[in-house]
């Protein structure tokens, strides 16, 4: 019975310690098994910038050419006449100029040079001593092969520097990439700075029937200094024959006079080759009641 | 990063590109709702001298005030300070000097001039600048009686108002109202009228016989009403024009709320018989009844849309007293109003697009509108008791009456106040005596002379 016992519990510990090796064996063996797996590189943290409604961008300043202003000539007044005095009787004579002697030309004194200068001047400095040549007539042949080699070396690098000069000259020539795109962003930047302009000067009609259904397009056009050119005109919208709109678009021109004048946008636009703008009134986004 | 610049750029230059091709547009999208700056100078006398109704030269003083005082009224204007004014308006024939009036940021400059013509009348004629356009936007004459230049005052305020807004004015406008004189118990409530301003002042009946519920027609110069007389009640027309009274007609039980029908030729009302209250229409031409409604509820203030084809009244035949619609020959019967409290004296507006109603609710009786369908609800005002709305001509303001309690909790004063549709500009119309439910005229005609 007690050997029974001694046998079971032999048995079941080195069951025991079997699995428990095989477990092991298991836990530490079986990641060399596979393949090792291929790290990530490792993430590029990207960071999501939150773009504002209105562009922040500033325009970048253009170069502008100044153009020699030409010069008027200076209006020439005609001198105030001065009345004639009459001498009287008794009155002296002016004393005549006396004619001002010319003074002799001066001459000029020649620098007088010291006979030691004059000896020290002869005497010209001697050159440096020139160092022994290394030349010699052993190694010649060795010599011509070493400058063949040296002048090669020489025509390929001055090649290479052209070659590179000329790649930033191209480069220079070049407009960047991002030029274009930038005196685009200007005008959006114009574009919201105008729209926030506007907003200041346009008193909305009260209390319109349907003004939350009006839209209205008012074309301007600009001197270069940004004053109006002439009466904004009315482009589309809706009939004008009704009242309510009528007025709706009258308080549109009212606003873009009063804004009057558009200095920057002129500026930047007249560039661009365009003297005017057209503003879209559109109050629909206001929450108006009606 | 260079590599989506590469990538990004082709299809950012398409797109900008394609925008500055075309013509550089701006969207305005924000605007300011302030009033609108105007100026009105003394209306200038060619020659000032003396008429029966004062010195020229006042009388263009006070038409210069009252619409200075009409337009201010509306809350959409703002009158500039006359101390302000730079440029003298004379009656010379001159364009105002627009360079004086702009520092002033006034926008609409009015400016007039009165004589008297030869045979005795007033001739007023006033223009309307557009200072920052620096075009007349208006320029009218008008020829009247001296006594009537107030009511010519009202008229170019109309035309003002008008040019400026896009709708039609209010201010040549009368309103009839109730005035109460008394103690709670012993009330005398007569008939009165006045301008829309509370100038002119008259009382229609004296006091002897009970009067409720004026409304006004919406194309004549008539008033009908309820009276008690002999303790009988009775629906009344009475003209303004010719001061004529005219029984409608006697109906034996309680008669309630009668109202005109778009085109004047109706009057659609309330009549009660064995307690049940129905809404009947009858034809002033033909002196016929014709009943609408036949519920064992409560059926009453009924009212005209514009056009005529639908009826809106209240009823409490749901169990609480809402707002129904119906179709004008009484069929089509459906609620609109589904708010929390009860619905009361439902009036269409004149443009057909709201129904003001009185709320009942939270201890209150307050004044609001809705869209025809019941939907877009809105209260204007919030007293502890405001009742019995009622629309300009124009459909832009509410006119009604607050009852202020006594101190003593027992009954309270009615006034007569007003409230632009936004809400805004709520003011007290003044009135000589205490006043309760008021109705609107529409705009008088301008081709008669005198009153």
């Amino acid at each position: 019975m007690s050997n029974e016992l001694l046998k079971n519990i032999v048995g079941w510990s080195l069951s025991l310690l079997l699995h428990v090796g095989v477990v092991a064996a298991a836990y530490v063996g079986l990641p060399y098994l596979t393949r090792p797996e291929i790290t990530p590189p490792p993430a590029i943290a990207i960071e999501f910038i939150a773009i504002s409604n209105k562009t922040q961008q500033v325009a970048p300043k253009v170069a502008v050419e100044e153009e020699a202003a030409e010069e008027k000539p200076q209006p020439k007044y005609a001198a105030a006449e001065q009345p004639e005095a009459t001498a009287p009787d008794d009155a002296v004579p002016l004393p005549v100029k006396a004619e001002k002697e010319k003074p002799a030309p001066k001459v000029k004194p020649k620098p007088q040079i010291s006979k030691a200068r004059k000896l020290a001047q002869r005497i010209r400095p001697k050159t440096k001593p020139k160092p022994p040549s290394r030349l010699k007539s052993s190694r010649i042949a060795a010599l011509i092969d070493r400058s063949i080699k040296e002048e090669k070396d020489d025509v390929k690098k001055v090649d290479k520097k052209k070659s590179e000069q000329k790649k930033n000259e191209e480069k220079k020539k070049k407009p960047p990439l991002f030029a274009g795109l930038a005196g685009q962003l200007a005008t959006a930047t114009i574009v919201d700075a105008l729209s926030q302009k506007l907003d200041g000067c346009w008193r909305i009609p009260p209390g319109a029937k349907g003004l939350r259904n009006m839209r209205a397009s008012i074309q301007i056009w600009f001197r270069p200094d940004g004053t109006l050119l002439r009466q904004p005109q009315y482009v589309d919208g809706g009939d004008l024959d009704d009242g309510f709109y009528r007025v709706f678009v009258e308080s549109t021109r009212r606003a873009v006079i009063t804004c009057a004048p558009y200095e920057t946008a002129a500026k930047i636009l007249l560039e661009q080759g365009e003297n005017s703008i057209i503003f879209v009134f559109d109050p629909r986004n206001m929450g108006l009641g009606e | 990063m260079t590599f989506f610049r590469v990538l990004l750029a082709p299809f950012l230059i398409l797109i900008v590109s394609g925008i500055a091709s075309a013509q550089l547009r701006v969207d305005v999208t924000r605007g300011s709702v302030d009033p609108v700056p105007i100026a009105v100078p003394e209306f200038a006398p060619v020659l000032d001298v003396e008429t029966s109704a004062g010195p020229l030269s006042d009388i263009g003083a006070s038409i210069s005030q009252v619409i200075v005082s009409n337009l201010v009224s509306t809350g959409l204007f703002r009158a500039v300070d006359e101390n302000a004014f730079i440029e003298k308006i004379t009656a010379a024939p001159t364009r105002p000097n627009f360079a004086s009036w702009r520092p002033l940021a006034v926008q609409g400059l009015v400016t007039g001039r009165l004589e008297i013509k030869p045979d005795g009348n007033l001739r007023v004629e006033f223009r309307l600048w557009d200072v920052v356009q620096e075009i007349q936007m208006e320029g009218v004459g008008y020829n009247t009686p001296i006594s009537n230049w107030r009511r010519i005052a009202h008229v170019i305020s109309d035309r003002i108002y008008s040019r400026l807004t896009g709708e039609e004015g209010y201010f040549d406008t009368r309103i009839v109202y109730i005035a109460e004189q008394g103690a709670a118990t012993d009330r005398k409530k007569r008939l009165a009228i006045m301008d829309q301003d509370g100038a002119n002042q008259q009382l229609l009946t004296d006091g002897s016989y009970l009067v409720l519920t004026p409304r006004f027609s919406p194309n004549r110069q008539e008033i009908t009403f309820l009276s008690y007389f002999n303790d009988q009640p009775r629906v009344y027309l009475f003209n303004i024009l010719t001061n004529r009274f005219e029984v409608l007609g006697d109906f034996p039980n309680m008669t309630f709320a009668p109202r005109f029908s778009p085109d004047g030729n109706k009057v659609i009302m309330s009549l009660a018989e064995e307690g049940n209250s129905d809404i009947y229409v009858l034809d002033l031409r033909t002196r016929k009844v014709t009943r609408l409604t036949d519920d064992p509820g409560i059926d009453t203030s009924p009212s005209y849309s514009p056009d005529g084809s639908k009826i809106v009244f209240n009823s409490d035949r749901g169990g609480s007293q809402q707002l129904y619609v119906m179709d004008a020959d009484g069929s089509n019967v459906h609620r609109i109003s589904f708010g929390k409290g009860r619905y009361a004296t439902p009036v269409w507006s004149p443009r057909g697009d709201l129904i003001a109603f009185t709320k009942i609710g939270e201890r209150k009786f307050r004044i609001g509108v809705m869209r025809p369908d019941g939907r877009g609800e809105r209260l204007l005002t919030d007293a502890y008791q405001d009742e019995g709305p009622t629309w300009s001509p124009n459909g832009r303001v509410l006119m009604y009456f607050r009852t202020t309690r006594f101190q003593n909790g027992s009954g309270g004063k009615p006034s007569l106040w007003s409230v632009d549709l936004t809400g805004f500009n709520e003011r007290q119309v003044p009135t000589p005596f205490d006043a309760s439910d008021p109705a609107w005229s529409p705009p008088l005609p301008v081709t008669t002379r005198g009153r």
